[in-house]
């Protein structure tokens, strides 16, 4: 057999002392600033080393998104506001059991446009010049930056669907996809209702559509929906609504996505009452023709 | 008389508007700085409250959507996030065709921040053999991957490592939250011979 060495080293940053264990920790885990362009604040962080020995951190800044399900995303060249951070020193050495202060100075461009970015404040543990390739683990305080100016809040509701539209028992399963176009980022609100042909209520229920949704971002949800077997439910048309309110100034935008309800048994005896019905129009037309 | 004078002079300074920059607590966050003036109201929704200043009302014109921010306003989510790894050095050793490497870390975390944490492969650099992609890191095909188990983890199977990977999540406080991570890899008898090593950086942060 063909020896084949290939070998992967994962290696961690390796501590001092040769102990294995690693534990840092940062404050405050998150931050919000309203600045206007061409002007500048200072923010800090807060390194605890719960080690025994000293231990070298570096700073840094990264960009934040986040996905569709709301969680943070961290990385470089994802806010330009990345640029705009920059600490006080690249690298900090806290002793054993020590907390150190690290300030950052946060300066908007003059003409910058308004609206929200989002950026990592982040401290790794290690030293800035690795020579083994590594894992490190990183801590990072999220800063929401809002350039001053006009702020415009404005999801969509890009998709409302179920699969199929004709629905044989009573519990359905939707999809939204929502968007915010708008500058700024916003917590959202959700309320869904099953409506009859005749407007009648079947179902009325809040719904949790996540956290914040970051500006220019989009957010997939799955919404299951139980109709209580209290509600009468006649076979027919519904029109099931999501409505989401929004924002600061709580606006709402809703969509509407209809379906048929065909329940098993009505369906069963529809069509055996179809079938008979035929039968005798067939037994009666031969009847009347062998006269 | 003096007494009196110094009484009135006293009550006086006590009595005048302060210009500071001053710390002000809550359960959930801290404003810890705050614009010259001595007036404002607290308006409270959502996850956080805002602090609104005279003079600095962050909604000014308010048109279908859209509103007036105005600057010099800072606030903090004043909780802490902390981050143990158990094993800083993961050798997979010689890896062969006929079984599957592998070795495990547990990272444990801990916060009090309301929303919960995340827990992400931060970036990913170096050089590794193929990544797995059937969701099981199998013997005899190269492939390499990545599993993680615990209360809060995400992970299904084995999966490869890729920037912005998440691993776990928890939307509440947690205290020495652990996910276990391993790393597995095996080769085939037509991978490259050669040394492979690859540069992990797991980041941690409040969720949002």
């Amino acid at each position: 057999m063909k020896k084949v060495i290939a070998t992967i080293f994962v290696i961690f940053t390796a501590l001092a002392c040769g102990s294995a264990v690693h534990a840092f920790g940062i404050s405050p885990v998150k931050q919000y600033l309203t600045i206007t362009p061409g002007t500048g604040q200072l923010i800090y962080v807060e390194v605890s080393n719960s080690d025994s020995v000293a231990k070298k951190f570096d700073v840094g800044i990264l960009g934040v998104k986040q996905n569709d399900k709301g969680i943070p995303i961290f990385g470089e060249h994802l806010d330009e506001a990345e640029n705009w951070v920059i600490p006080e020193a690249r690298n900090v050495e806290i002793l054993p059991n020590s907390t150190k202060k690290i300030e950052f100075a946060v300066s908007v461009p003059f003409g910058t446009q308004s609206g929200g970015h989002y950026v990592g404040l982040v401290v790794r543990e290690g030293s800035a010049d690795w020579s083994d390739v590594g894992i490190s683990g990183e801590l990072a305080s999220i800063v929401t930056i809002q350039v001053a100016g006009e702020t415009r809040e404005n999801v969509s509701v890009e998709m409302w669907k179920t699969s199929g539209w004709i629905k044989i028992g009573r519990q359905w399963n939707f999809f939204a996809k929502l968007q915010n176009n708008g500058n700024i980022d916003t917590a959202l609100m959700g309320e869904v209702r099953v409506r009859s042909w005749g407007e009648n209520i079947v179902y009325s229920s809040a719904v949790n559509l996540g956290n914040r949704l970051l500006a220019n971002t989009g957010r997939s949800v799955e919404i299951p929906i139980l109709v209580s077997d209290d509600a009468t439910m006649w076979p027919g048309l519904y029109r099931v609504e999501i409505k989401v309110q929004y924002g600061r100034l709580g606006q709402t935008i809703s969509s509407v996505q209809n379906l048929i309800y065909l329940p098993i048994w009505p369906s069963l005896l529809c069509v055996v009452v179809f079938f008979i019905i035929i039968a005798l129009f067939v037994l009666l037309k031969n009847k009347l023709s062998g006269k | 008389m003096k007494k009196a004078i110094a009484t009135i002079i006293t009550l006086a300074i006590m009595g005048l508007p302060v210009c500071s920059r001053s710390e002000m607590n809550s359960a959930s966050y801290t404003i810890y700085a705050d614009s010259v003036n001595t007036g404002g109201i607290l308006s409270t929704g959502g996850a956080f409250s805002m602090e609104d200043t005279i003079g600095e009302s962050p909604v000014g014109i308010i048109t279908g959507g859209v509103y007036e921010t105005r600057g010099g306003y800072q606030a903090m989510v004043s909780s802490s996030i902390y981050m143990t790894i158990s094993s800083t050095s993961l050798n997979l050793g010689e890896l062969s065709a006929s079984s599957v490497s592998a070795v495990s870390t547990t990272v444990e975390i801990t916060t009090n921040a309301e929303d919960g944490y995340v827990l992400s492969v931060g970036s990913l650099t170096g050089t590794s053999i193929s990544a797995v992609s059937d969701g099981a890191v199998t013997a005899g095909a190269e492939e390499y991957g990545l599993s993680a188990t615990g209360f809060d983890s995400l992970l299904i199977g084995d999966v490869g490592i890729a920037n912005g990977l998440n691993i776990s999540v928890s939307g509440t406080p947690v205290t020495s939250a652990s996910t276990i991570l391993g790393l597995k890899a095996s080769i085939s008898p037509a991978t490259t011979p050669g040394a492979r090593s690859q540069n992990i950086s797991l980041v941690a942060s409040a969720n949002l």
